[in-house]
């Protein structure tokens, strides 16, 4: 995931507030020398309700489960 | 038979092109041939054809127009062929013909283009998967053929050869992948010694009054062309493919430029319902992107339009997106090999792509209201995957999603569909987020579908439903 799509991501976790979930909080595992401008592996969380969403092979998976949707 | 051109000649030949282009498209690919050309096209009657001329060292332009299927050169063209009454007297005239047409130039034009070819063969690493793509062509082929019941037929589109057995020699450097192993013997013989060259006619022939099929046609051509260069007939293994296209009255005869479609170049993994890069490229051209646009394609699958479109307009920043964990890996692999097809291109720095995938659900898109500058994408076909029953619940609550994310007054979006029914009937309900723009007829793997143009209102969508 490339830094300027985390500037369109927001969360679609039901029931936020209006204009929640955003900006989404970008978790990878620390590496002081190199600064994250593409997160291969990682997660994304939202703000308000603290669900994460994996990011893998660069790709983040941004679909809520059954009961979540 | 033809011999080399002399040095310093090739430069002044010209030639009348002949592209193939995906039916409704033909406006944008003149349009493309102008912008990159800077030629004036004729589009034919005969649907999905556009012509043009271009100085013959303009070829390797020619050869990446992103509109264009297939490419031929014009030996020459009939605009009203007035056939004999019998069927003998016909097809002896189109064998008349052969030796009355101007073949040098454009033998020379079919020449310099074999030469483009070589290098490209050259330059390219032996590739695996170049096989994988042709067995996966012919499944995606087989498909299509399932689907033709539903299409109109209304072209006798038979390729018809006038060739016999298969040459001995397996050893044909017009085939993709070949390597670049070329024995000193072959390239003496391209200079020097007139080969025996190798040929086949295809023909193609529409309209109800003609006296004979294109089979019979391609049949008596290819005698004639047998005889009057001494060719040898190779269904398979051709060096040269003349191509017999009847419409009507209309009469072209070309000499084929491309072997394999253009339009499946940027996929190496396909999916069940890949769509041409040509077409591709043509929705994305009616959206008329402009330098920084936010561009997604919410609905991937192998992501053919993500791709073509970071590949054509680097300026503007894509985003693919699909929520079937497949479609998503597929997509992911395709821009792996393109990278890596850029990386083999550039010695040192590969500079990378625009773009970025993410796997989510079209319903319920994790996109922020109003940011997105276009959607184009290819929704899914009851026939194809899905059902009709789905489309009638989905497409509502697709073109509300899009909506939101899409930026009001200035954004657009361009979507396919064959359940022009469904599109229909949802867009009537959304009439205060998308405005009707054009609307092109296309042809999909024999179906009949559509890409609407809509443009977003400068409504304002609702902010994502906090309640529920």
């Amino acid at each position: 995931m490339k830094l300027l799509t985390h500037n369109l991501l927001c969360s679609n976790v039901r029931g936020l507030r209006p204009g929640g979930g955003f900006p989404l909080r970008i978790q990878v595992r620390a590496c002081p020398s190199v600064p994250a401008v593409e997160v291969l592996e990682g997660f994304l969380q939202c703000p308000d309700s603290g669900r994460q969403f994996p990011i893998s092979r660069g790709i983040p998976n941004m679909l809520l489960s059954e009961e979540e949707a | 038979g033809p011999g080399v051109a002399p040095a310093g000649e090739d430069a002044e030949l010209a030639a009348v092109i002949g592209a193939t282009v995906p039916t409704g498209f033909e406006l944008m690919a003149a349009e493309e041939v102008q912008e990159k050309l800077g030629s004036a096209s004729r589009i034919s009657r005969d649907r999905g054809k556009i012509y043009f001329e271009v100085p013959a060292r303009g070829l390797p332009q020619v050869h990446r127009l992103r509109s264009v299927d297939n490419l031929f050169v014009v030996v020459q063209e009939f605009k009203d062929y007035q056939f004999k009454e019998t069927k003998e007297d016909a097809l002896k005239d189109l064998e008349d013909l052969v030796k009355k047409l101007p073949w040098t130039d454009p033998l020379k034009v079919w020449e310099l283009n074999n030469s483009l070819k070589k290098k490209k063969t050259k330059r390219k690493k032996h590739n695996p998967q170049s096989t994988v793509r042709k067995e996966k062509l012919n499944s995606d082929t087989e498909e299509k053929e399932a689907d033709q019941k539903d299409a109109k037929k209304e072209e006798d589109c038979a390729q018809d050869t006038a060739g016999v057995e298969p040459a001995d020699d397996a050893k044909d450097e017009l085939q993709a992948g070949a390597g670049t192993e070329t024995k000193t013997g072959d390239s003496r013989t391209n200079d020097g010694e007139a080969k025996v060259l190798k040929f086949r006619v295809t023909c193609n022939r529409a309209g109800d009054k003609h006296s004979f099929t294109s089979n019979e046609a391609a049949r008596d051509f290819g005698g004639a062309v047998q005889e009057h260069f001494q060719w040898k007939a190779d269904m398979t293994n051709f060096d040269v493919e003349v191509l017999l296209n009847i419409h009507n009255n209309e009469v072209v005869v070309g000499i084929a430029l491309t072997e394999e479609s253009l339009h499946r170049r940027n996929i190496t993994h396909f999916g069940p319902t890949t769509l041409r890069s040509t077409l591709a490229y043509g929705m994305l051209r009616l959206c008329d992107p402009q330098p920084t646009d936010i561009i997604i394609d919410p609905m991937c699958g192998t992501g053919a339009i993500p791709i073509e479109g970071a590949t054509e307009w680097p300026s503007c920043y894509h985003i693919a997106g699909d929520n079937n964990p497949q479609a998503v890996k597929r997509a992911a692999n395709n821009i792996c090999s393109l990278l890596k097809k850029n990386e083999n291109k550039e010695s040192s720095a590969s500079p990378g792509i625009p773009l970025d995938i993410i796997q989510w659900d079209i319903c319920n898109l994790p996109l922020r209201t109003g940011s997105v500058d276009i959607i184009v994408s290819d929704m899914p076909f009851g026939k194809r995957i899905g059902s009709k029953k789905k489309n009638w619940d989905l497409y509502p609550a697709c073109l509300t999603e899009m909506g939101r994310i899409c930026t009001p007054g200035t954004g657009r979006a361009v979507l396919l569909t064959q359940d022009k029914k469904c599109f229909a009937k949802a867009l009537s309900r959304l009439g205060h987020i998308w405005r009707r723009g054009q609307t092109v007829w296309v042809n999909v793997g024999g179906l009949h579908a559509a890409v609407y143009l809509l443009r977003r209102t400068w409504e304002r969508a609702e902010e994502k439903r906090s309640f529920w």
